[in-house]
């Protein structure tokens, strides 16, 4: 597995969207038990569902910070249910990196937490 | 350190694996062949179910299971045999002595841990005392030693449940004085000796401990097999933890009699091959002796710790003359580390450690933590510190 690999580097630098969204449609929390990881995610969408805006913040190692911040860029202008759709191997192949058995928690940190986030949006909608 | 250089042959993981660095020994240690070859040993030549059977194989297998605890009573100084009570792990363990204590455990008691717990010696105490309304309380961690503990431990306090040795830090907390003061109010004190046995050894008439656990799979052994000592009249007056098979001398419908301890706790079939690795372990540790043992690690851990305390990037946590060096890196998460390493070959722990008081207590969320053991040498030191500088070389880019 490549730490050094650009995009994630660039995005571990500089994260994207980090910065936590005030009222928000969706917020939560979650964390990494293996590697004590936190991630904070705030989503606004407009009336068709669509994400307008996205914000992050936590604490966490390359790879789930690198992770999130690129899935942030691409999710943006997309609705819930496709991102509800998004597959793992979709945010592997953005990474650009292979990703090793012992880091997929922590690449699909904020992935896993985003599809959570909507499930509980569309309950509570019903 | 010498004396050691054949020893990595006695351990068929680096035969198989010729470019492993092993630096992960806190978490569990290697095997070597003649631990191995013991396992094979019992299931080609002696398998059968223990205290079932009147044939051979099944006397064997009794006598080779009592030989076991035999072992293990005389290695740690324990009274007699019925003193050593066989179970999974060390986390078996703690569950076992925290549940069947419960009957001694009434609302307004106090439970007593430290700081430096693992998980396995912290939760199943917190669990007891929610379950009985007790008292909780931690004895904090400060300068590299415990604090308060005489104002901490009171008269209200019925348990105290402390480490041998730090599985993050590799201190050696102060035993002594929690002993005497347990000792003044009359509390039970229970050592987690999963960390410290293998290079302290355990002498539970001398420390004067009233329970004391050990996972073998940290000595040398297998996974799968631990052990519990307690005290005779202590184990004697707790009832049974898990109910079964192999634990009971009768049963009348409603009726129940347990066998006499250390079966009592034995409930189902145990672990004979895991009992019988344990044997050849513990002849393992007594032919190096574990003070060597100790010493090999530590100089070990000293002369790496004296070269990354020149590195200003890096924080090291706890203190010299231990045999494991937890530290952090400015800009860069301990898990990133622990890839790094992992590219070149080296085996290296980045997390809380189960041991989310001590990070919160250091003000982390994780450690990179390397932890020696007697296969390790000074040539793998030089590895380290090429990966050392290679993640140095990492945070640099992130300036
Ligand atoms: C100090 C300490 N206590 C207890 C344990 C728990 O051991 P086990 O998981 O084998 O039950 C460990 C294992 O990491 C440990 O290091």
């Amino acid at each position: 597995m490549d730490l050094f690999a650009e995009i994630i580097l660039d995005h571990y630098k500089n994260p994207r969207n980090f910065q936590i969204l005030e009222k928000a449609d969706l917020e939560g929390q979650d964390s990494n038990p293996l590697c004590g990881d936190k991630l904070h995610i705030t989503i606004k969408v407009d009336e068709n569902e669509t994400i307008s805006s996205f914000g992050f913040d936590g604490e966490g190692c390359a790879i789930s910070v690198g992770a999130m911040s690129i899935l942030s860029e691409e999710i943006i202008g997309k609705s819930l249910t496709e991102v509800e759709n998004f597959e793992n191997e979709a945010l592997y192949d953005l990474i650009g990196v292979e990703i090793s058995p012992g880091r997929v928690k922590c690449a699909l940190l904020g992935l896993s937490l985003i599809k959570k986030l909507i499930k509980i949006y569309h309950e509570q909608k019903k | 350190m010498q004396e050691f250089k054949n020893i990595k042959s006695s351990f068929p993981i680096f035969s198989n694996n010729p470019e492993l660095v092993f630096l992960d020994n806190a978490s569990t240690s290697q095997k070597p062949q003649m631990v191995i070859d013991a396992i094979n040993e019992y299931y080609t030549k002696y398998n059968s179910n223990v205290g079932r059977g009147v044939y051979k194989l099944a006397e064997i297998t009794d006598n080779l299971y009592q030989s076991g605890r035999e072992k293990i009573a005389s290695f740690i100084n324990a009274n007699s045999a019925n003193e050593i009570v066989f179970v999974k792990n060390g986390t078996e363990a703690a569950n076992l002595v925290s549940y069947s204590m419960s009957g001694k455990i009434a609302s307004g008691d106090k439970i007593v841990v430290t700081e430096l717990e693992h998980h396995s010696n912290y939760l199943p105490w917190l669990e007891l005392a929610k379950r009985k309304q007790a008292q909780f309380e931690v004895i904090p961690f400060k300068n590299n030693q415990l604090s308060e503990i005489d104002q901490i431990i009171n008269e209200k306090t019925k348990i105290v449940a402390v480490t041998q040795m730090s599985n993050v830090l590799g201190i050696q907390p102060q035993l002594q004085e929690i002993m005497a003061r347990a000792r003044d109010v009359g509390a039970v004190v229970i050592l987690d000796a999963v960390q410290g046995i293998a290079q302290k050894g355990l002498d539970v008439k001398a420390m004067d401990v009233d329970f004391a656990f050990v996972s073998v799979h940290k000595m040398f052994g297998p996974m799968g097999i631990g052990f519990l000592y307690g005290k005779s009249e202590l184990l004697e007056n707790m009832p049974a933890f898990m109910t079964g098979g192999g634990m009971i001398k009768e049963l009348n419908e409603l009726n129940t009699e347990w066998l006499e301890v250390p079966n009592k706790f034995e409930a189902g079939t145990p672990n004979p091959a895991g009992v019988y690795a344990t044997i050849k372990a513990i002849d393992f540790i007594e032919e190096i002796g574990t003070e060597n043992i100790y010493k090999h690690n530590v100089s070990l851990a000293n002369a790496l710790r004296e070269k990354l305390a020149k590195i200003s990037q890096i924080r090291l946590l706890g203190k010299a003359d231990t045999s494991i060096i937890s530290f952090t890196i400015d800009r860069i998460h301990p898990h990133d580390i622990a890839s790094i390493f992992a590219n070149n070959e080296i085996s290296i722990r980045a997390g809380h450690h189960c041991s989310k008081p001590l990070m919160n207590a250091l003000d982390l969320n994780a450690t990179a933590r390397i932890s020696f053991q007697i296969y390790n040498n000074e040539k793998e030191l030089e590895k380290v510190l090429e990966s050392i500088n290679e993640v140095i070389k990492w945070t640099s880019l992130l300036k």
